[in-house]
């Protein structure tokens, strides 16, 4: 076995998700070199960890009460202290008591991930922001947006190189699915880098667009050639190309 | 170290919890009560509002091809596109914000491309299937507001949707109609796992208040590599300074908010106000000025699309005109009024100038021409295109409506007494050109079409023929199997070339149509029978 074929070997290990079948040339492979054999083991181990842990989900609306909660009860002891000449002992004692137990949260949540030092785990995007690490070289090693595991729900999964941009559409557990071995060619192109906002304390959401764009050669109504491309995303209620059809237009009834 | 971290920890959440119970149990527990002037935190300090969700609607090759056949493109026939293109795979991604309603499951959103999850008779009046067959989807039987007007229903295939919570889970969503009158889409999440503030503040604009625009938008500065796109929930702050009132009853039909930093994307926005509150969703941007739609006309159109399980049209008259308040001397005297009249006319500022029929449309049927002025709706005065539409909406499809209307050669004002029709978009029946964007036969059989130059049949395996698009769920061609995706060599032995021609088919013929097809490079022969026979 060559070292190429054990890297594009370890690249599809790499990519696979449960419930993927192995194609014929890696089983082959696997049984004839004892180091990818080593490498699919430890990542087979890798996502029963990852797949083991349990998630905390907090109420979509916890954000908005909490802090509609805390104005409400500064406002309230503002009123005790300018009409009773009072401190309100009780609103101070829920605020004190909430920013604490806010510290002890922030806080045995930063003492767990520094104890978890140089743990190579992948990153579990979710509840945070997700966040793909921006790379200063542009050969430097692989920085990945792990995928969004939805129970019953299709997934969809992003990995983000700096010299390979892959996306596919991650199947749903119990699906099969042969996969070519190698992906895309990663010598002569340089992938696009997805930076992460850089300030944004918004939840960034993956989504996982088209791959392929349409642009298409066409003959019109007067038999004249156009071509016509669209663009893969677009964001709001603008159309992708001119309609005849409009929504609710106006000045017709 | 680590039972020193431990230590830490414990003692932590002791002190926390003893405060916190002090604090509940020193002070009985006082109601809330509102002060005066006091806002909660503004929601400009705030990340997003839980109520509104990320949508993300895909297109593949072949519903791409629907839209531009639709569209103002009028193909005429694909010459070309890319040999490794695949149909069936997705183009275009639309990525827009929705807003979750109060049940935590129903969402409404402006999907600009919702009109290619059906079938061509949806949205135009043109040639229709003939079907016995109600929509398929739909669990209540039919209702006069489903029968008699060339709407139907029908959708192919369930819409590519995704929808993403505030939190970034994805939820499974089923897609339940388009509202005509408003252009929302209503879909309904398949569990009521989104909690929601409340959103019935009814009446409750007032000008010189707060809003922020919320649209999902690219996330920083990135670049969106191919596939891939990293979004978060924009915000766009502006301040309300029209309140339009429906013509009776004083519920706010829509109102304008007016922000310096609006565009074309903020357009399908979900708007909130300061304390974080639904206000309604942008219906249209002009300049730095967006309209909104109020909250409470979302939840009516959600109750009508609801109730029915599947789109409600819009009422029909097939009539373009212009409120009065809105038009010179010139413009009524170009329609053939006498000056005198025009005048008299325009400063009375009331009235909807009529300036085209629909031929065949409700309008035509009950003789309005072009020039006449309605003046009243079952009594009641129009002043404005929104007032004009809000009492059309009210009437509803199908329903029966009684004009007030004065006429250029006629003194004596006229009552006339029109049957309402229904269509997605009453546009449609203006512009639509049947004899270019698709072939008229087999649009009445349920089929949708578009010509393919021999290059592009040859890439799909056929050596000319016409590209399926689609196939009404309603028709005899659906019972007996085309799809989109296929390829029509030819009919009854006659090969096809161009939406102009169907040789050896005739849409009057009893007898089944034999169609020669290509699917997935493998010609296949169907049998479809005549629409009065099907199965």
């Amino acid at each position: 076995m060559s070292k190429a074929n054990c890297k594009t070997v370890r690249r599809e290990l790499d990519e696979l998700t449960p419930g993927d079948e192995y194609r014929s040339e890696v089983l082959a492979h696997l049984k004839q070199c004892s180091e990818c054999r080593e490498f699919d083991e430890k990542q087979m181990k890798l996502r029963q960890i990852v797949g083991s842990l349990g998630t905390v989900a907090a109420p979509p609306d916890f954000d908005f009460r909490l802090r509609s909660r805390l104005a409400s009860d500064n406002t309230r002891s503002a009123f005790h202290l300018g009409a009773l000449g009072l401190f309100g002992t009780r609103s101070a004692a829920v605020v004190v008591g909430l920013a604490l137990l806010i510290g002890a949260v922030v806080g045995v949540r930063y003492l767990t991930n520094r104890s978890k030092g140089n743990q190579n785990i992948a990153e579990t995007v979710g509840k945070e922001p997700a966040k793909a690490t921006e790379s200063p070289k542009p050969l430097a090693a692989k920085t990945a947006t792990p995928p969004v595991k939805q129970e019953g729900t299709e997934t969809r999964e992003t990995t983000v190189t700096a010299t390979n941009v892959s996306n596919r559409r991650t199947q749903s557990v119990g699906t099969r699915v042969k996969r070519a071995m190698a992906t895309n060619e990663s010598a002569s192109t340089q992938a696009t880098v997805i930076r992460a906002p850089e300030t944004s304390v918004d939840t960034v959401i993956p989504v996982d667009a088209s791959q392929q764009s349409l642009r298409v050669s066409l003959f019109d109504g007067r038999g004249n050639p156009r071509t016509i491309s669209v663009p893969t995303v677009t964001f709001g209620s603008q159309r992708v190309v001119p309609q005849a059809t409009s929504f609710a237009p106006k000045g017709v009834w | 170290m680590r039972a020193f971290k431990q230590a830490i920890i414990i003692s932590f959440a002791i002190i926390c919890m003893t405060l916190v119970v002090c604090a509940q149990s020193t002070a009985p527990r006082k109601p809330a009560r509102p002060v005066p002037g006091a806002s909660p935190q503004p929601f400009g300090e705030r990340a997003t509002a839980p109520q509104v969700v990320t949508i993300v609607h895909r297109l593949n090759g072949l519903k791409m091809f629907r839209l531009l056949l639709r569209s103002q493109e009028q193909v005429e026939a694909i010459a070309g596109f890319d040999d490794a293109f695949n149909l069936t795979d997705d183009v275009h991604t639309n990525i827009i914000a929705g807003l979750a309603m109060d049940d935590g499951r129903t969402i409404a959103a402006w999907l600009p491309e919702a009109e290619v999850e059906f079938g061509p008779s949806a949205f135009s009046f043109g040639p229709k299937a003939p079907s016995r067959k109600q929509i398929p989807r739909s669990p209540l039987p039919p209702t006069e507001e489903t029968v008699g007007f060339p709407f139907r229903g029908g959708m192919f295939g369930t819409p590519d949707l995704t929808v993403i919570g505030p939190d970034g889970k994805r939820l499974q969503a089923e897609y339940i109609g388009l509202d005509g009158a408003t252009g929302l889409s209503i879909l309904r999440l398949a569990d009521d796992n989104l909690k929601v503030s409340s959103t019935d503040i009814e009446n409750k604009i007032d000008e010189g208040e707060n809003v922020y625009v919320l649209n999902p938008e690219p996330a920083g500065t990135q670049t969106v590599a191919a596939g891939s796109v990293y979004v978060r929930m924009g915000k766009t702050n502006g301040r309300v300074f029209s309140i339009r009132h429906a013509p009776a009853g004083g519920v706010v039909s829509r109102f304008k908010v007016r922000a310096p930093r609006l565009t074309l994307a903020n357009i399908g926005g979900v708007a909130v106000n300061d304390a974080g509150e639904t206000v309604g969703i942008v219906d249209a941007v002009e300049g730095a000025e967006a309209t909104i739609l109020p909250t409470a006309l979302i939840q009516r159109a959600a109750r009508r699309v609801l109730s029915q399980h599947t789109s409600v049209p819009r009422p029909w008259l097939g009539v373009r005109g212009e409120a009065l308040q809105r038009l010179g001397v010139d413009q009524l005297r170009s329609q053939g009024w006498k000056l005198d009249r025009a005048t008299s006319l325009v400063e009375r500022q009331k009235g909807i100038l009529l300036t085209s029929i629909a031929p065949g449309s409700p309008a035509a049927l009950a003789a309005l021409r072009a020039g006449d002025v309605i003046l009243k709706v079952n009594d009641e005065d129009v002043q404005s295109n929104d007032d004009f539409s809000w009492m059309l909406d009210e009437a509803g499809p199908s329903s029966s409506v009684t004009f007030t209307l004065v006429r250029p050669d006629r003194v004596a004002e006229e009552a006339v007494r029109v049957q309402l029709s229904g269509l997605l978009d009453p546009a449609s029946a203006f512009h639509f050109s049947p004899e270019i964007t698709a072939n008229p036969l087999l649009v009445s059989q349920g089929i949708e079409t578009v010509a393919l130059k021999p290059p592009v049949a040859v890439q799909l395996g056929a050596s000319n023929g016409l590209l399926i698009v689609y196939v009404d769920p309603a028709s005899s061609a659906f019972d007996a199997g085309l799809q989109p995706g296929d390829v029509i060599e030819s009919i009854n032995g006659q090969p096809v070339f161009t939406t102009n021609e169907s040789p050896g088919f005739s849409a009057s013929s009893m007898q089944p149509a034999n169609f020669e097809i290509v699917r997935r490079k493998q010609k296949i022969l169907v049998k479809v029978n005549p629409p009065n026979q099907k199965k």
